[in-house]
């Protein structure tokens, strides 16, 4: 691995040779496309996974084996694919490393496979707020087609199908963009990669390169740091009473915080209420921009995700309780797992408990969006409102929403069936916060024997002499291959 | 699913007549002694605007049925006659129209009683009678209406399809017993008489959008429960048990509960503040019995040869009654006799009808307990945060103890823009929590806490939310008068001192 890095340093900077500042070069030779056959788990039944599916895009070539693409295209890939421009091979590839915050994978070819006949392609720095570029991806025969994009804005923008932030291309383009990935060139060098495109409007997102190199430059520094998370909840400081009661004097300056993440450097030297003036020797105004020295107007999350890493300490003038004061605040990647209720955006296993036909696991935003659209409307109010009011926030470290998902039907819980989505606070008599206190408990106690509902004085008892045969039984009928599974703890 | 027959009839709706008109030749010769006495009545209702509280909506006209009853008075339903502005009634082939009050109306029932001043209407008419006992299923009844698609008296026939539980949509939130028959029971139907051997067994009250066929009535036994009630001259309502139960039909749960295997019944898990049963039962509490019936494991009894719902006993009693119940508890059998009061539940969110909605105004906030309707408005903007954890509050008030520290949930309801107020957007529909370090129980409260601003700035906060509203307290006084006079609100507040 770490002979494969030092070479691909050294073919990023010999790409530099090869950079093409023609207008009309082949660039038939820097992209691939990617298609990919992916599996998710169904968070109902999360012992099994759903059907399969095969979507496609484009990849970049940046190393001999390597390539750039996005990681909603490889998300929960089970095979991936590279194709040629002009060839009908499929040559398989693995991740390296995929960011689901960033949305960045790098790919690399499987051992064994070769492809041979592409060149890596430079990534620019230029991240202008406006002008042209060239998109490219393939056509139904997989010769390479061209198209004009004009960018039109730049700025901090969630990602698509996920809450993140990350620095925006909006770009505006004549060319039906047909996958993920598919390259933007300036000036001959890669300017972004499109992660999503809307036909209606001809409008897409792009990631800069900058991002691109960002990740690569971490990536190939192992162990791999992610990108940064502020650690607190901030709002605007527009409003004039606002800004008064807070005692912000300095004109337009401020932004306020609402809230500092358990677990972050932030929660450690930040408070609610403190008002923000200057992050990082930037001046802060009260929309949350500052003025970036080489893309302008920006949001200052730029600041934290873009320019800095997990584990700076960044200074910051704030007026706390009325008064001016400096602090520093230490960055930290955010972790998913982190929040009360986890997104789980790319729909990793879930670690389930199936006992007496009851499905116990936590809450995750990609549980409750697998309810369809209307998800807010038709899923119990009380753990949708865990959801809406508090997910970043537990209460105790490791807290996690315990839910019983549902009962699948059998003797042994007849009088129970009827619950769904219930909130379990006690296994056992012994209160659980999570899903590995219950593990815990089955160590010990070997099977569970009663589960206890939030709010209710009658525990759900099953009947142990009859839980071993009702487990076999269930896990025959309804096809559980496993009845638990606990995430090894390498990967916790 | 439920619909009530639309109060105000905008649109005709053109139903088949012809298919009645077979029956009619020969049916209506048994009935039609009855037909003086059934009555159209004309109504103009107005609802308040709930999203502008302090004026109300566009009035609206409609006609429905009723029919008289003993000593000279029209029985019809609740939802013919709430939010009533004019009335009057209408015999069948009598030109003339006689104005009509309401003397006493149940919402939770969907049922009220008429009452006409000229005592000259009764004239030539008599009361029908009340069957003493529910048809069976598959006895012939007839419906006698008014409903839509012609002016004078129609008949409509069917059969008795099923009695069973259902909500009564009129409140939205009650379960009561009802007759369904398979008799085209259309809009204007609503309050008419369903009668078998020429005796009243049911009130026709509502239908069942997207089924054909489905026609449901209030049962005689609602019907006199409802009479019986106002015989004091008021109504108090049915009674509230509160009690939520599982069923026990799991022996791992009954043995957990100590019960000895020959004993049935349900057990308790929780006791709502509100109900007339807190204080008397209590979680974990197998009920055995109820008045004397035994209560299988799902919850049912045996009343005349039927498994009806337990729940069927307590429909009969009175406010002021009592119910015994024999209780598994700690191990013994215990008898334990249950006052039934009346229900006073402010976090029951029943539809609201004949009130006038609760506000106060302050910077050009609109702040208002939260009720049905309230719902209904924030649920046009499902999007919103706020609006799921209204949902939340709603449903889980009691069972998750939000209510401790509340009289009554006090939401954010509405902004009438002005400078003072710009920045407030992301507030609407939140829950007050605390206004100037005070917590907020109720109305009264945020109102009382408005009035003592912190060093020259009032601070709202809201349930769920890290934000808060900060207002300027001297320019908010002085935005009052001008956002009031500026918007048309001709009272700052309004509190129901009946409350």
């Amino acid at each position: 691995m770490k002979m494969l890095l030092t070479c691909f340093v050294i073919f990023l900077s010999v790409a530099q040779c090869f950079a093409q500042t023609q207008a009309q070069v082949d660039y038939s030779k820097n992209i691939v496309q990617v298609t990919v056959t992916f599996q998710e788990y169904d968070p109902f039944l999360p012992w099994q996974k759903k059907n399969t599916g095969v979507k496609s895009g484009y990849g970049v070539v940046v190393g001999p084996y390597e390539i750039i693409t996005t990681e909603n295209l490889v998300r929960n890939n089970t095979l991936i694919e590279l194709r040629k421009s002009g060839s009908g091979e499929k040559i398989p590839a693995t991740v390296v490393l995929a960011d689901e915050q960033a949305n960045l994978a790098l790919i690399k070819i499987s051992d064994g496979s070769d492809l041979q006949g592409v060149f890596p392609l430079q990534l620019s720095d230029n991240v202008t707020r406006n002008g042209d570029v060239t998109m490219l991806q393939f056509d139904e025969t997989a010769q390479i087609q061209h198209g004009k994009a004009q960018v039109v804005q730049l700025s901090m923008k969630p990602l698509p199908y996920a809450p993140y932030p990350t620095l925006t291309f909006t770009i505006l383009t004549d060319l039906n963009i047909n996958g993920e990935g598919s390259a933007a060139i300036r000036d001959g060098k890669l300017s972004g990669i499109v992660m999503s495109y809307d036909r209606s409007t001809r409008t897409g997102s792009m990631m800069p390169a900058i991002t691109i190199k960002h990740f690569l430059a971490d990536v190939m520094q192992p162990p791999y740091k992610g990108f940064a998370s502020a650690g607190f909840v901030w709002t605007f400081l527009v409003d004039p009473a606002k800004r008064k009661y807070f005692n912000v004097n300095s004109h337009n300056k401020g932004i306020l915080v609402l809230d500092t993440m358990p677990g972050s450097g932030a929660s450690e030297t930040l408070q609610s209420n403190d008002v923000i003036l200057e992050w990082d020797g930037y001046s802060i105004d009260n929309l949350g921009f500052y003025e970036d020295p080489d893309f302008g107007r920006l949001s200052f999350i730029y600041l934290v995700m873009g320019r800095r890493s997990p584990g700076d300490v960044i200074p910051a003038k704030i007026i706390r309780n009325g008064k001016q004061t400096e602090v520093t605040v230490k960055l930290t990647r955010r972790i998913d797992r982190d929040a009360l209720v986890p997104e789980n955006i790319t729909h990793q296993r879930d670690e389930y408990i199936v006992e007496g036909g009851f499905i116990i696991r936590e809450l995750t935003g990609a549980y409750l969006s697998s309810y369809g659209q209307d998800w807010r409307r038709n899923v119990d109010p009380r753990i949708v409102n865990i959801y809406l009011t508090k997910k970043n926030h537990p209460d105790k470290n490791d807290e996690k929403v315990l839910i019983l998902a549902g009962v699948l039907p059998n003797p042994i819980n007849i009088g129970y069936q009827q619950f769904r989505d219930d909130v379990i606070t006690k296994i056992n008599g012994k209160p659980v916060n999570n899903i590995t206190d219950v593990f815990n408990i089955l160590k010990k106690d070997g099977s569970i024997q009663r589960v206890t509902i939030k709010s209710m004085d009658v525990d759900l008892i099953l009947d142990q002499t009859m839980l071993t045969d009702a487990n076999d039984e269930l896990a025959g009928l309804y096809r559980i291959p496993n009845l638990r599974y606990q995430r090894p703890l390498s990967q916790q | 699913m439920h619909r009530s027959m639309p109060k105000f009839l905008f649109i005709s709706i053109v139903c088949s007549i012809i298919v009645t008109c077979g029956f009619c030749q020969c049916a209506f010769s048994n009935e039609t002694s009855l037909r003086e006495s059934v009555v159209k009545i004309y109504i103009t209702g107005q609802r308040p605007d709930y999203s502008m509280p302090w004026q109300s909506g566009q009035p609206g006209s409609g006609s429905g049925s009723g029919f008289i009853i003993e000593k000279r008075r029209i029985i019809t339903n609740a939802h013919v006659v709430s939010d009533v502005r004019f009335l009057q009634v209408q015999k069948d082939g009598d030109a003339q129209r006689y104005p009509a009050k309401v003397a006493f109306i149940g919402h939770d029932c969907d049922l009220a009683v008429l009452t006409v001043e000229d005592e000259t209407f009764f004239e030539g008419t008599r009361p029908i009678k009340f069957s003493d006992r529910l048809p069976d299923l598959n006895n012939e009844v007839t419906v006698l209406g008014y409903p839509t698609g012609g002016s004078r008296l129609s008949l409509t026939k069917g059969v008795v399809s099923r009695i069973d539980y259902s909500v009564y949509s009129h409140s939205g939130a009650d379960q009561h017993l009802v007759l369904q028959v398979d008799a085209a029971i259309n809009p204007g139907n609503s309050g008419g008489p369903i009668l078998f051997n020429s005796k009243v067994v049911a009130l026709a009250f509502q239908g069942l959008m997207f089924a054909d066929n489905i026609g449901y009535g209030i049962p005689v036994s609602v019907i006199k429960h409802f009479l019986d009630d106002i015989a004091d001259g008021k109504y108090d309502g049915y009674p509230e048990l509160g009690a939520s139960y599982i069923e026990t039909t799991n022996p791992a749960l009954c043995r957990d509960l100590g019960l000895p295997p020959n004993k049935t019944g349900i057990v308790l898990y929780y006791l709502d503040p509100f109900g007339s049963a807190t204080g008397y039962l209590h979680p974990r509490d197998v009920l055995l019995s109820i008045d004397g019936y035994k209560i299988e494991s799902d919850g049912t009894v045996t009343l005349g040869g039927n498994n009806v719902l337990f729940a069927e006993l307590l429909e009969r009693k009175q406010c002021g009654e009592s119910i015994v119940f024999k209780v598994w508890r700690a191990n013994s059998e215990v008898e334990v006799k249950v006052p039934l009061r009346i229900s006073n539940d402010p976090f029951a969110y029943r539809n609201v009808y004949d009130k006038l909605p609760e506000y106060y105004i302050f910077a050009g906030l609109v702040f208002s307990p939260l009720n049905r309707e309230c719902l209904r408005a924030a649920a046009r903007h499902s999007g919103e945060n706020n609006v799921h954890q209204l949902t939340y509050f709603s449903q889980y008030a009691k069972i998750d103890n939000l209510i401790k520290n509340s009289d009554e949930f006090i939401v954010l309801i509405k902004q009438l823009p002005h400078p003072v107020n710009t920045y407030i957007q992301s507030f609407l529909y939140g829950i007050v929590t605390e206004v100037n370090a005070v917590h907020i129980r109720n109305l009264a409260d945020l109102k009382k806490a408005m009035s003592k601003p912190l060093n020259g700035f009032h601070v709202i906060r809201f349930a769920g939310m890290d934000d808060s509203i900060i207002l300027d307290a001297a320019i908010a006084e002085k935005s009052n008068e001008i956002i009031l006079s500026r918007y048309g609100v001709p009272s700052q507040e309004f509190f129901d001192k009946k409350q």
